[in-house]
């Protein structure tokens, strides 16, 4: 895969920055320096004045830790909770997956360097319709702290290879949606953060003007009048070594179908793989309404 | 959820002589330069929160790399 750095210094940062950038991004983050930068961040903006200004912010990641309004001490299920359940033939969906990565060489070649997304899959001309993000800061200060092996991503709504867990996206009947395998081989490891989602934003924002002229709101990321949605369906049962953490919460044993829903917005959450197999997991990430029963926070079975 | 801003916003509104920068965020933790404002915090947060919440006091590990030091930390731990 292509390295792909962007070039941050060919962009006017005059609006992002802060009288003092000593320590910026150095863990633990200044809390002073954090109260500034989410005062910047509390600012009226759009949707598309809010991804212009985090997409070229030079001090992403600590944008992202200012972002979070996370108190220890929050329940767990305001963390994480099960939001549907999903029968169906998992165990030839694994099996399929199973092939694909090992056609791949997913496990054997793992590498998240600075790439345009960690993805297996050349999508090819679909590539113009989707617009990766992945911020140098963030990267650069995974990477300082020794984090170089994360995760891959195996295309789903995209291409036409797993009909089947296209069927499972459609379930949850969301807009500008996107789905990927998130697959962590063994020995991968996501440090704890938290999200924006903006590749889906970003998306939205560039087809619907709407979206584009909503109000953004800083407390819950997402445009006034959406819910920004990203649910985790397990493809396989949980195996021991594999760790899933939400703050002080932990996500574990779970079974194939199982769906949890998560405060992406402000639980940092982090991933790492000590176990012996493959953790694939299904990323389901789009826009719903109010009135969407995942907005209204209820539980769903389904059966395919 | 209990969001960090809200939160401060109400015990700016009830705990006397408390000001903004009295009060931070670090890593879902408050955190107070001076000890005597958390101890009232710790006070204040202990009466709203009885019987679902402990309210822990802590010294914070001061980093060469921030701006002003820090006397006194509270997090909040879940009852069972």
């Amino acid at each position: 895969m292509q390295k792909y750095k962007r070039n941050l210094d060919a962009i006017d940062h005059s609006q992002s920055k802060y009288e003092n950038q000593e320590g910026m991004h150095t863990h633990p983050y200044d809390p002073q320096l954090l109260d500034e930068v989410r005062e910047d961040f509390f600012k009226p903006r759009t949707c598309k004045e809010f991804l212009e200004w985090v997409d070229t912010h030079p001090h992403y990641d600590t944008v992202a830790e200012a972002s979070s309004q996370y108190i220890r001490g929050t329940n767990q299920d305001e963390a994480f909770w099960n939001c549907a359940e999903i029968d169906t033939d998992w165990k030839s969906i694994m099996h399929k997956v199973s092939g694909y990565a090992t056609e791949n060489r997913i496990d054997e070649d793992f590498n998240t360097d600075y790439t345009e997304e960690w993805r297996i899959h050349d999508l090819g001309d679909t590539q113009e319709t989707f617009v990766p993000f992945r911020h140098n800061s963030e990267l650069d200060n995974q990477r300082k702290h020794g984090f170089e092996k994360q995760y891959q991503l195996i295309e789903v709504t995209l291409t036409d290879i797993f009909p089947e867990l296209k069927a499972v996206e459609n379930l949850f009947d969301m807009q500008w949606v996107k789905t990927d395998i998130n697959y962590q081989p063994t020995s991968g490891a996501f440090p704890r953060h938290v999200d924006f989602l903006t590749t889906q934003l970003k998306m939205a924002v560039e087809y619907d003007p709407e979206i584009a002229n909503a109000k953004y709101n800083p407390l819950t990321k997402q445009p006034e009048g959406w819910h920004l949605k990203r649910v985790l369906v397990a493809c396989d049962n949980w195996y021991p070594g594999q760790m899933f953490g939400f703050e002080e919460h932990n996500w574990s044993n779970w079974t194939a179908g199982e769906t949890i829903d998560f405060s992406w917005q402000h639980c940092r959450h982090f991933t790492a793989n000590s176990g012996y197999n493959a953790r694939p997991l299904l990323k389901i990430t789009g826009l719903v309404r109010d009135d969407h029963w995942l907005a209204q926070r209820e539980f769903k079975r389904f059966k395919l | 959820m209990m969001f960090f801003i809200e939160l401060r916003n109400e015990l700016l509104q009830n705990v006397q002589n408390l000001e903004k920068e009295d009060i931070l965020l670090l890593e879902g933790k408050l955190i107070f330069p001076k000890k005597d404002k958390a101890d009232i915090v710790k006070e204040y947060l202990a009466e709203k929160l009885n019987g679902t919440h402990k309210v822990e006091q802590t010294v914070p590990r001061v980093w060469a790399h921030w701006k002003q030091e820090y006397e006194s930390e509270l997090y909040l731990r879940k009852l069972q």
